[in-house]
């Protein structure tokens, strides 16, 4: 007779660990080398979402650079961003590690106000990685995937403060079954600018 | 200068110059456009805030299809064949899963089995491809060795998709895929 595992392919322990691990630390040292080489100001970006699908919500922390200055003539910057999201329900927990390449429009008429409304788009590169344990049912489950989407993040400062803002955000994702997957709730606290201290 | 480079700002990276820092801010638009083709090979199944799907119905792991008359004692052979498509249980067990997979409009799914080992208690649930326990059907039951069980997985409210369903009695252990149409 054979003996087959019951855990059939595609659904290994282990699988795909590595890849995501690789993809993950390259992910990590391209995004920080660009990170660590733009002149600008730093964010910390620390929030909790209300999001589509499984979990109802999500816990988001990130870090965000902005390259270069806004530009003369228009109110427009380029973030960079790299972004953690973490959400559990029920055994199943989900991670994801993002980065961010923005173009931001800072809505014009704001500008000596502590309301700070913006518009970004940008491609965004994603690695996903998911876990379930089954407990008393046999199996631990694991899968990860990598995607590429295009955002449009619709967001505001709604409270300024000299080192903490408050802020909201909400993203659009394409291509999506949830276009518009999670609304935001967080602080972005101001790191050091450290070019600007030499 | 560029933009947004102050004087001597550059000093403090590590790993580029002011030259190629201005090179890096003007490649970020391009960057914008050299994406947008790729998005159209995107897989737009993938949510980011879903878990990634953790398996699809495969007829290879699907358990047997040789359950008993519904509403009868279920009948299952000594050590049914297994259909051609389908993945045979571990020694000791005989357990099949009908209708797989279900049409459109099926009440339930029977999931029946019989040990001709002794296990001291049997837990079944079905998974889905999420990796989310969407139905304990049996939990620390008792499963005497010869009798054939029956489990039924009501199917209202269920939404269509793929699903599995895991088996553990001591040390036997399986798993078939299911697909709920």
């Amino acid at each position: 007779m054979i003996f087959r595992s019951s855990r059939p392919a595609g659904a290994t322990r282990l699988d795909p660990s590595h890849r995501l691990a690789a993809g993950f630390v390259a992910l990590v040292l391209l995004t920080g080398s660009w990170l660590a080489a733009s002149p600008a100001a730093a964010e910390v970006l620390v929030a909790g979402a209300a999001a589509r699908g499984l979990f109802g919500w999500e816990a988001i922390g990130g870090y965000e650079r902005v390259v270069g200055k806004q530009l003369k003539e228009v109110p427009v910057d380029f973030p960079l961003r790299i972004e953690g999201h973490f959400a559990t329900r029920d055994r199943v927990t989900n991670v994801v590690l993002s980065t961010y390449a923005l173009a931001r429009l800072l809505v014009p008429g704001f500008e000596k106000s502590d309301f700070n409304p913006y518009l970004a788009t940008g491609p965004g590169f994603h690695i996903q990685g998911s876990y379930s344990d089954l407990g008393a049912f046999g199996d631990v489950l694991a899968k990860g995937e990598a995607a590429l989407k295009w955002h449009v993040l619709a967001g505001a400062i709604l409270a300024r403060g000299a080192r903490v803002d408050i802020y909201t955000e909400g993203r659009y994702t394409e291509p999506s079954p949830y276009h518009f997957d999670y609304i935001a709730l967080g602080v972005r606290v101001h790191a050091a600018d450290l070019s600007r201290q030499r | 200068m560029l933009p947004g480079v102050k004087n001597g700002a550059w000093r403090g990276t590590f790993f580029v110059g002011p030259n190629v820092l201005g090179r890096l801010q003007l490649l970020l638009p391009l960057l914008f456009l050299l994406v947008l083709p790729l998005l159209t090979a995107c897989d737009e199944d993938v949510t980011l805030v879903d878990p990634a799907p953790i398996f699809s119905f495969d007829p290879e792991n699907a358990w047997a299809t040789t359950c008993g008359p519904p509403g009868g004692p279920g009948k299952i052979a000594s050590q049914p064949a297994p259909t051609p498509a389908s993945v045979p249980p571990p020694p000791g067990l005989a357990i099949s899963a009908c209708p797989n997979p279900a049409p459109p409009g099926t009440p339930e799914i029977t999931i029946e089995f019989r040990l001709d080992v002794r296990v001291p208690s049997v837990n079944l649930a079905i998974v889905n491809s999420s990796g989310q326990i969407v139905q304990v059907l049996l939990m620390d039951e008792a499963a005497p060795m010869g009798s054939t069980i029956r489990a039924s997985w009501l199917l209202e409210g269920i939404t269509p998709g793929d699903y599995r369903a895991y088996f553990l009695a001591g040390s036997l252990e399986t798993s078939g895929d299911i697909q709920v149409q």
